[in-house]
């Protein structure tokens, strides 16, 4: 039996207008987990800024989100870039207004043995993930200025686990999730909470073997025998930035239908990384 | 809170839905219960000390959502603690809920029905010296939640941990040993008061409800950050044992 379906998107869980008048900033927002963040805090009553890459498609997903009704700004990023990052902080405070919560999501990822990661793949991954979240949380912190925020870390359960197959963005996530411990315990009294959203299985474009016609090769693996859904991910990122949350500080919320904890007495035979066919289902 | 509303899940989100306590007298166990029903539950509170399969009997009615709640935390050296003492703890804590969540899972097996069982421990990742037996249980409730959560998946039964510092109005020995040393409990927090009762049942009532339904096996931590207090500095290291309350 699978875990049921949550509720719709449309139905936000907080109150609708929990974020009203304030700015949320997702980094990566133009599609996936932030999209599905993005989208969450837009419903509960935030102007979302989406911030990127691709500025085309951030353009034309905050035009589907204006269409809906909610309040969306495409802002062109590449975290790795501490000027950039200052620059899209200050774009979003003068068209929107200063930001009260930060989502950092940017990722970048693909399978490759260890042996084969190019230091380029291996700084495009690291840098986007552990600088760009060090990066954007800095700025973050500093305009604040003595205001509450919140700030959630898109971190997946290889933090804990490694991922053969996964080396470089392993590597950055598990900085991530030791950089939300830290930094929560800096931020703590100036009113400033830092958490880690620890995502499960989510099929979308960019996963290689994404079929949008199906659930996606990993879905029956999991316990919950189906994949995560992008408004379970929108709403536990709402969630931990809202006043319901507010002594939840450091801390890392698993999200993931009971995906990692899949260990058996006795497990089917070990299949060397070097012998499968798709590097990350061994 | 910018929210008129109390609760972070919507009125009705429990209606038709039954709820049993393992406990009704700690402040968390109470305030969990009046949002249960606030929210369209039905609400029941096991007898304390009665079995499982006599708890349940007595519902009378199929129960959804389990709360292991009992809460239970002293503050005595480990060396002073006589065996029958720790496992009386032991017992009412983990054998409680172990008895219960069994119970469950066996009367949703055979109902289809899936479920939710939810366990209320105290944050001990890093140990609690002085109260060394209420951390092993909590320890261990959140590890079996950790195996049952993959144990019971095929039935839809989930299975969440919360785990808590200091809460407001809790019969904690830290109330105690802060007034002894002159300190406010919330002070000794790094996000600067202590927990209340509001914030548990806050997430408590979004794991149990249909918009948690994809948590099951995890360990929400609500501690305003007691558990990140490492530094390289602190006061000279006392043993604990020479830091309990004074008679």
């Amino acid at each position: 039996m699978s875990f049921s379906e949550p509720p719709a998107a449309t139905d936000p869980m907080l109150p609708a207008d929990i974020f009203a008048g304030q700015v949320a900033l997702v980094t990566g927002g133009g599609s996936g987990t932030g999209l599905a963040m993005a989208e969450a805090f837009a419903r509960c009553g935030a102007t979302v800024a989406i911030a990127g890459r691709d500025i085309d498609r951030l353009t034309q997903v905050a035009g589907r989100l204006d269409n809906e009704g909610l309040s969306a700004l495409p802002v062109a990023l590449d975290v790795r870039h501490p000027e950039r990052v200052r620059d899209a902080f200050e774009r979003i405070e003068r068209t929107a207004g200063p930001v009260s919560f930060l989502a950092n999501n940017a990722g970048a990822n693909f399978p490759l043995l260890a042996e084969r990661i190019s230091p380029n793949a291996w700084r495009a991954v690291t840098q986007i993930a552990l600088d760009g979240t060090f990066f954007c949380s800095q700025e973050f912190f500093r305009r604040l200025d003595g205001r509450p925020g919140a700030i959630v870390n898109n971190l997946a359960s290889y933090v804990w686990l490694g991922l053969p197959g996964d080396a470089h963005s392993a590597a950055a996530k598990a900085g991530q999730m030791n950089l939300t411990l830290t930094l929560a315990a800096e931020w703590a009294r100036h009113g400033v909470r830092v958490n880690g959203l620890v995502i499960g299985n989510y099929p979308h474009a960019g996963i290689p073997g994404f079929d949008p016609g199906t659930e996606g090769p990993r879905a029956k693996s999991i316990p919950a025998q189906r994949p995560l859904r992008a408004q379970e991910i929108g709403r536990a990122a709402a969630f931990l930035c809202s006043p319901f949350a507010r002594h939840i500080t450091g801390t890392n919320l698993i999200l993931d239908g009971g995906d990692w904890l899949r260990r058996d007495v006795l497990k089917p035979e070990f299949v060397s990384p070097y012998e499968r066919e798709n590097l990350w289902m061994g | 809170m910018t929210a008129a509303r109390a609760y972070p899940v919507p009125d009705g989100s429990f209606a038709g839905k039954v709820i049993l306590l393992t406990d009704g007298a700690d402040p968390v166990s109470r305030g969990l219960a009046a949002a249960f029903a606030e929210l369209g539950g039905d609400v029941f509170i096991a007898a304390d000390g009665e079995r499982a399969a006599a708890g349940f009997e007595s519902v009378g009615r199929p129960v959804d959502i389990l709360v292991n709640c009992i809460w239970q935390k002293t503050l005595v050296p480990a060396e002073n603690i006589p065996l029958a003492q720790a496992r009386s703890v032991m017992s009412r804590l983990f054998d409680t809920a172990f008895d219960y969540s069994t119970e469950f899972a066996r009367r949703r097996q055979l109902a289809r029905g899936g479920g939710s069982i939810l366990m209320l421990t105290e944050a001990v990742e890093l140990g609690l010296p002085g109260s060394s037996v209420t951390a092993a249980a909590s320890a261990a409730l959140q590890n079996l939640a950790r195996s049952l959560a993959v144990e019971w998946a095929e039935d839809a039964i989930r299975c969440n941990v919360i785990a808590t510092g200091m809460i407001e109005g809790r019969d904690d020995p830290a109330f105690e040993l802060a007034e002894q040393r002159g300190i406010h409990p919330g002070d000794t927090v790094p996000l600067g008061r202590i927990g209340t009762v509001d914030d548990v049942v806050a997430a408590a009532l979004y794991l149990c409800s249909a918009y948690g339904v994809y948590f099951s096996g995890t360990t929400v931590t609500i501690d305003g950050g007691e558990n990140l207090r490492h530094s390289l500095g602190g006061p000279p290291f006392t043993a604990p044992r020479t830091r309990m309350i004074k008679p």
